[in-house]
């Protein structure tokens, strides 16, 4: 006869096993293993974007699909998104249409700008007092993603000028304002924001590449410093480091240039956070009530940023030996979180039950609402994973558009 | 090497040699087990046993996370969850077996080497450093720490005249201290890694 001090204990095991089991280590899961479907569904992001650009070269921002409504709302940070997003289409995947597109975005761009004391800022409507540091940064990522994909110059001398935006509104510690108020001729110094910096720094690292011996480094040197030592304090996040693909962009941008010890561990640490988003993903897609204990999915904005991030410290990986112990996690973080992004995208079957099937086929949709930048975060993940597989290092295309 | 020890210590740790003395000296008295006892086959045969268990589990942690499909990163933080029980148990008595525990048949199997040695938390422990340092590395870490362990033990008697029945039970819920800081340096090392 089992004592009962045995069987007590043995059921206490079989309880904690269980507790582990569902709430600490559920188990995981990664959508979809096939390279050839996931990267289908990239050319499916980039054809909703392209097919989903209004006349006037803006594109539809968010769309429901049970109403089959289109709300009246715009943001010029995420159409700068969107528009260097199809450059890189255009770039990676030879996508002409994508070309087109963006150009058209960015002839918007150009109507949208404002110019004053030497630079010139994206500042549509009734933001034209106050044009947002972010919106001008990655206008000049979109410039510099169309110069890499077609080697064509002409947008140099308007690179420069939005660049001289960026650089007026830096500060001495690297970091940034946000905006600059024209109508007190002042920079708004008591505005801050998490991911400007990111993009900011991002941009800088871009206009050294492409103008190298401008002086362009030393301004981005100085926001990659502001952004891995004091940037996490000033905007209070509470769990450091931010899951920021903007630094992640930077960094395997700045790589060549040599990175410090404490900012190849930032990224280090940066690349952690990234992998652990995903894997608490993968735990949410790999059983029932995996989505119980790890709370609702990330909407695709999100989950590709992931991606975005994790391609781009992979690429810092295959540069700097210092790193180089995170490489083969991070292509299997990249492969997982691509798998899940191409697993939830809406495919043409789906989208025929919809009002509009061509705002939903390539989409993904959160709560019944798909944003723009949803396929553009999406997609550059992705796209970048899919290079990080396949070891290609460098994120320029190797041949051009013409 | 640094690697190879830094699993070391943590498996050792999960074995809690200290929390084992008094169980080892209690099954290892003369007449409790017979021939073995008399010809001081009770340690040895369970120091050997439960490096076998822990070796196969070496072998086994990778096939077994992907049956269970959870990465070793993941994995980290039930490890630590699952040697919770031990540490809470050596921090209370300073004991990993109560000494009534090994009126067994056998105590050198059950429940000196299973699970006194070789039990859910040194077992979770032995797949987590394999899956973060790799087979060999858990390997050699898993032979150093019993070694350790095992020589910790057959000092036992000597340790508990020398020191005294209440040092060894300090010794043991320190142990139970050393658990719980392994099992939190596990847990945020799987949530800091890729």
């Amino acid at each position: 006869m089992i004592a009962r001090g045995t069987l007590l204990s043995f059921g206490l095991w079989i309880v904690l096993v269980a507790f582990v089991r569902v709430v600490v280590v559920p188990p995981e899961s990664c959508g979809i293993e096939s390279e050839e479907r996931i990267a289908e569904a990239a050319a499916s992001a980039a054809a909703w974007m392209t097919r989903n650009q209004n006349p006037d070269g803006t594109y539809v921002y968010l769309y429901y699909n049970e109403s089959d409504t289109v709300p009246i709302a715009y943001n010029e940070v995420r159409h700068a998104g969107v528009t260097m997003s199809l450059y890189q289409a255009a770039g990676r995947l030879g996508d002409r249409e994508a070309l087109a597109t963006a150009d058209n975005a960015l002839a918007w761009m150009e109507e949208n700008l404002v110019r004053h004391d030497g630079w010139a800022a994206l500042a549509p409507g009734g933001r034209a007092d106050r044009p947002a540091l972010g919106a001008s940064a990655l206008m000049v990522v979109s410039m510099a993603e169309r110069r890499l994909a077609t080697a064509d110059t002409q947008y140099d001398g308007l690179m420069r000028e939005v660049g001289r935006y960026l650089t007026t509104l830096q500060r001495d510690d690297g970091g940034f304002h946000v905006a600059w108020q024209i109508g007190v001729d002042a920079p708004d110094t008591v505005g801050t924001s998490r991911f400007y910096p990111g993009e900011a720094l991002w941009a800088l690292a871009l206009l050294h590449e492409a103008f190298p011996g401008e002086g362009w480094d030393s301004h981005a040197r100085d926001a990659l410093q502001f952004v891995t030592t004091l940037r996490d304090d000033v905007e209070d996040v509470d769990f450091p480091p931010l899951a920021d693909q903007w630094a992640a962009y930077g960094l395997a941008e700045m790589v060549e240039w040599g990175l410090t010890d404490q900012q190849i561990d930032y990224a280090r640490d940066l690349a952690g956070r990234f992998g652990l988003l995903v894997r608490t993903a993968s735990q949410r897609e790999g059983s029932w009530y995996g989505s119980l204990v790890r709370g609702e999915d990330s909407r695709a904005s999100g989950v590709g940023t992931w991606a975005e991030g994790l391609a781009s410290l992979w690429r810092v990986a295959a540069h700097d030996d210092r790193l180089a112990d995170i490489k083969n996690k991070t292509e299997e973080r990249l492969h997982c979180v691509a798998g899940i992004l191409a697993d939830r995208q809406f495919d043409a079957e789906e989208a025929a039950d919809y009002g509009t099937p061509g705002l939903v086929e390539g989409a993904w949709f959160h709560d019944g609402e798909t944003r723009m930048d949803d396929q553009q975060h999406a997609f550059s993940g992705i796209t970048y994973a899919l290079d990080a597989l396949a070891e290609h290092k460098m994120r320029e295309p190797e041949e051009t558009l013409e | 090497m640094t690697e190879i020890l830094r699993a070391a210590v943590g498996i050792f740790a999960t074995l809690a040699p200290f929390g084992l003395i008094p169980a080892f000296l209690e099954a290892s008295r003369d007449g409790r087990e017979g021939d073995d006892a008399r010809a001081g086959r009770t340690l040895p045969l369970a120091v050997i046993t439960a490096l076998i268990v822990l070796l196969v589990a070496v072998l086994l942690a990778d096939p077994f996370l992907g049956f269970l499909d959870v990465s070793a990163e993941n994995f980290q933080a039930g490890a630590a969850v699952i040697m919770a029980p031990l540490a809470f148990r050596l921090l209370w008595s300073g004991r990993s077996l109560g000494l009534s525990e090994v009126a067994t048949s056998r105590p050198w199997l059950l429940p000196l080497a299973i699970p006194g040695l070789a039990g859910p938390a040194s077992l979770a422990a032995v797949v987590a450093f394999s899956g973060r340092y790799g087979e060999a590395d858990a390997a050699a870490a898993v032979a150093i720490a019993i070694v350790a362990a095992g020589a910790l033990l057959y000092a036992g008697g000597f340790l508990q005249r020398a020191l005294g029945e209440l040092a060894i039970g300090v010794l043991g819920r320190l142990s139970g201290a050393l658990i719980v800081a392994i099992a939190v340096e596990l847990a945020v090392d799987g949530i800091r890694s890729v």
